[in-house]
């Protein structure tokens, strides 16, 4: 018997959401014993989420553009028609091609595409082999690029399960009130039929080589979640609004029956195979089960694709695989470097996927080749002349068209090819702006915007929008969106939104808020949008409200669960900090800005140790934001090391390189303060071009740059070790990588405005509150955004302090900064005289 | 091909015309079991009408 197998078996649009419920009320006990004895997780899928590209990428660990499965259906390579894709479309070599080579047999059923089969070592039932005709007077003949041996197609023929074999005791555990069906108005159990006897079709061929061939690798397709979700997702408990009643009562227990099923199989085949195979159970994408259904598909290519969710799920059991552990960061890429490497085989250096070390009781170092594809020697490459008409089929073509993922096709072939080969360029510019191939994911676009009508550009210029948005082009961004709404486009876009990012992006968040404001659309991401909006412009509390009710529409986003503890972290409320930072990494573990604002809330909960651990976790992770994450490792080791007094806001330590800030608000004391920094033998960065006057005797200690440091703060390493005056509006534009000590001056506000009221002339008595209000709530912004920065320290320092009680100020400010100076030099600047605008009850 | 030897896993004699999930999802034997049973009350069905 062969050892070290593995069963790999997809689930088509298998989602959490669904299986753990079933598997709470013990409806799913074959797929509960895996995990129990095996790892589980979700596995992120890829956009876009079409799942003949999907499950190519799971078997090749490549992403689309590189293995070339592009969609559902192709151009045939004699360009006069389009038939449902088929392996001829893959470009680089799967799993079961390597196994091939190196001697493994593998059993493949109904694969996604495997038509037409490929000569391997062992058995492949391609999926062309359960595409059967409704009509029972109809026969459904198999070719032989079906089966791979042909040889073997007497034992698999009448395994082939039709539709109108399925009877009412097939249909009741799906549809418990059938005979209530009024089969002219709902094609419903017309549907449940086709999809049933296909994936049976699937399951006895599959069964039948469990039990019957030698095998080192098998994997195992089935479609039957994915369409039943399609079909009858819509009316799943909760019922939603505008669900018309009878239907939802009928078909509400079809979407669990299909899971039920699918786990009665599974515990079929987990019976069939040896306690040294190792199992894996997994999905390509996820299902919208919330208020996220769709009710009315729009007219989008492929729209039913809409429907799918991010996240899908895996599983894994086996002998090396550990026992019911949670893993996490998975992407269907991985899958193939994983299987791989299972087997002691090396991986491509040309796979996009990585090998989930995790899931493995003991691990080995992975090995590499440069690429599969360049290795010599025979790897059951297809060879089969790939006659259109032997490979094109009718059933398979009517049933992607009535799923909704292919448009009946035109009768003008022509038409047909154009659609589908403009689908499939567009499909390749998603896959690279997945990637982050901006230039690639362009070049498609603006090429495809030369397509004369009646192609919809809209489509188009989203993604446009998209990139220009990422490249920080506004208003291009702006144009693209304009292009769209003078568009006549059928696709009900939510421009609201698009508009609202690209003006928060530009820093204009009332207006973008505004927006937001007017629309009609509550949907969680439009909700989460207002939040992070309203956090922006300081409004917590109605940020915490939106955010809850964004969670509630979509509890699975762990972005919105980072928002509300970095608010709560400025809110000062750190436990509950800490629980949404806490669930954030229970949903996504790779999400390096929740581990940062875990530390956060920990550090300020007094728990350093695990603070360190949440920092350590961010700063591998090497986010966007590591410098953050470096930062704070940095601070909470000296705070641990160096024992310093935790009660303190500020460390008291030197910091390599640090950058000293004098700030404040105009007239609050800076320039006093900057000119006792320079008495007192701190390097100072100023140019010297505002002359002393009346207001500011003994000079203004400004540098020019700093003006217009919200566009370009490059300048900044220039005062490391130096002393810089920055106003306390332009504070958050510091180049966060650095290190800062900011010596900030606090003012009473009544004498700041009446200094500021006096300098430029206005009269003493009319007093702005305005104004007034303005200060109070950049001051309370100054806070909240020193707490988001850990690599800046703000020491408070009092105007009437330092004149009236220079030494022990000079002190504190000394032991801030961690360097010595001249104090006495400093208490010489000290000019009481000038303290000219105090309030009158200090008078 | 040689099958392997497996436990039993149902009774074939317990398989109706009308079938099941349950039977469905015991893959091929179970398939096979259900044609058969079809099979034979078709042509029992078929007799009696003659």
């Amino acid at each position: 018997m062969k050892k070290n197998k593995v069963l790999l078996i997809g689930w088509d649009a298998a989602d959490w959401d669904i299986i753990w419920p079933l598997i709470a009320q013990g409806k799913m006990p074959a797929l509960k014993s895996l995990i129990q004895r095996g790892v589980y997780g979700n596995m992120s899928t890829m956009n876009p989420p079409y799942s003949p590209m999907l499950w190519t990428s799971v078997a090749t660990g490549k992403t689309p553009d590189k293995h070339g499965v592009l969609g559902f259906i192709e151009v045939t390579p004699d360009a006069k028609t389009v038939r449902p894709v088929t392996t001829t479309s893959r470009k680089t070599r799967a799993l079961w091609n390597i196994f091939h080579n190196k001697g493994l047999a593998s059993n493949l059923v109904g694969w996604w595409p495997s038509f037409p089969v490929e000569p391997i070592n062992g058995t492949i039932i391609s999926d062309r082999f359960q595409k059967t005709s409704r009509n029972p007077k109809k026969q459904t003949p198999m070719s032989e690029f079906v089966i791979h041996p042909w040889e073997k197609k007497d034992e698999f023929k009448d395994l082939r399960m039709f539709p109108f074999e399925i009877t009412q005791a097939h249909l009741y555990p799906f549809v418990p009130r059938a005979h209530d069906v009024d089969q002219d108005m709902h094609r419903g159990l017309a549907a449940i039929a086709s999809v049933v006897s296909q994936n049976t079709s699937v399951h006895n061929a599959a069964t039948k080589l469990l039990r019957t061939s030698e095998w080192d690798f098998m994997a195992v397709y089935y479609d039957m979640i994915d369409h039943f979700c399609h079909s009858f997702m819509k009316y799943h408990p909760p019922k939603l609004p505008g669900v018309e009643k009878e239907n939802y009562d009928i078909f509400k227990e079809a979407v669990t029956g299909s899971y039920i099923f699918q786990d009665m199989m599974l515990e079929r085949k987990l019976k069939l195979i040896d306690k040294d195979t190792t199992v894996i159970v997994m999905s390509d994408h996820g299902f919208e089960s919330g208020e996220k259904r769709i009710l009315e598909m729009p007219k989008v290519q492929a729209a039913p694709s809409l429907e799918h969710r991010q996240f899908g799920m895996f599983v894994a059991a086996g002998p090396n695989i550990k026992e019911n552990t949670k893993v996490f960061g998975m992407g269907l890429i991985d899958v193939a470097p994983t299987i791989l490497h299972h087997y002691g085989l090396p991986i491509g250096k040309d796979m996009d996927g990585k090998v989930i070390l995790d899931i493995f009781k003991e691990t080995q170092e992975p090995t590499y080749i440069e690429s599969w594809d360049k290795e010599p020697g025979d790897f059951g490459d297809l060879k089969v002349s790939t006659q259109t008409d032997a490979l094109s089929d009718a059933e398979t073509m009517e049933q992607l068209v009535e799923l909704g993922y292919v448009d009946k096709l035109d009768e003008k072939f022509e038409v047909a090819i154009k659609k589908t080969r403009i689908d499939l360029k567009h499909n390749l510019a998603r896959v690279y702006l997945g990637k982050k191939d901006f230039s690639s994911s362009k070049k498609l676009l603006l090429e495809l915007l030369e397509e004369t009508p009646p192609t919809d550009l809209a489509p188009f210029y989203m993604n446009l929008i998209s990139i220009a948005v990422l490249e920080k082009e506004f208003v291009l961004a702006k144009e693209y969106l304009q292009k769209v709404k003078d568009s006549k486009t059928e696709i009900n876009y939510n421009l609201d939104l698009t508009e609202s990012y690209i003006l928060s992006e530009i820093g204009r968040p009332k207006e973008a808020l505004a927006i937001l404001d007017k629309s009609t659309a509550v949907s969680g991401q439009i909700l989460y949008k207002k939040a992070t909006l309203n956090f922006v412009l300081g409004n917590l509390d109605i940020a915490t409200q939106q955010l809850e009710k964004a969670i509630e529409k979509e509890p699975e986003k762990a972005t919105y669960y980072t928002l509300m503890a970095e608010i709560l972290l400025n809110k000062q409320e750190y436990e509950e900090a800490a629980e949404y930072a806490l669930t954030s990494i229970e949903i996504v573990k790779y999400f390096p800005k929740a581990h940062l604002l875990l530390g956060q809330a920990l550090e300020n909960l007094g728990d350093l140790e695990n603070a360190r651990v949440a920092y350590e976790m961010a700063n591998s992770l090497k986010p966007k934001e590591f410098h953050k994450a470096k930062q704070s490792l940095d601070n909470i080791i000296k705070k641990v090391e160096l024992d310093i007094d935790y009660t303190a806001e500020v460390s008291n330590v030197y910091q390599e390189n640090q950058v000293t800030i004098v700030s404040g608000l105009p007239r609050s004391g800076t320039s006093l303060m900057m000119q006792m920094l320079d008495k007192g033998g701190v390097d100072i960065l100023q140019d010297q071009l505002r002359e002393a006057d009346i207001s500011n005797p003994k000079g203004y200690y400004e540098y020019k740059p700093v003006m217009s440091l919200y566009k370009d703060n490059t300048w900044l390493s220039k005062g490391q070790d130096k002393a810089v005056k920055v106003v306390a509006p332009l504070l958050k534009y510091l180049d966060s990588t650095l290190r800062y000590k900011i010596i900030f001056m606090r003012r009473d506000l009544n004498e700041i405005i009446q200094s500021q009221q006096k300098m430029i002339g206005k009269s003493e008595q009319e007093f702005p509150v305005t104004l007034y209000n303005k200060y109070q709530k950049l001051l309370a912004n100054v806070t909240l955004w020193d707490k988001s920065e850990p690599g800046v320290e703000i020491l408070y320092v009092n105007y009437t302090d330092v004149l009236e009680n220079p030494a022990s100020e000079l002190a504190r400010i000394e032991k801030f900064l961690g360097v010595g100076v001249n104090k006495q030099e400093m208490i010489n600047c000290v000019d009481v005289s000038l303290y000219r605008n105090r309030t009158k009850a200090k008078k | 091909m040689t099958e392997k030897p497996k436990k039993i896993v149902f009774d074939p004699k317990k398989v109706t015309v009308e079938g099941s999930l349950a039977i469905l999802a015991l893959g091929d034997v179970g398939f096979d079991a259900w044609r058969k049973v079809k099979i034979a009350h078709n042509r029992f069905s078929s007799d009696e009408e003659k």
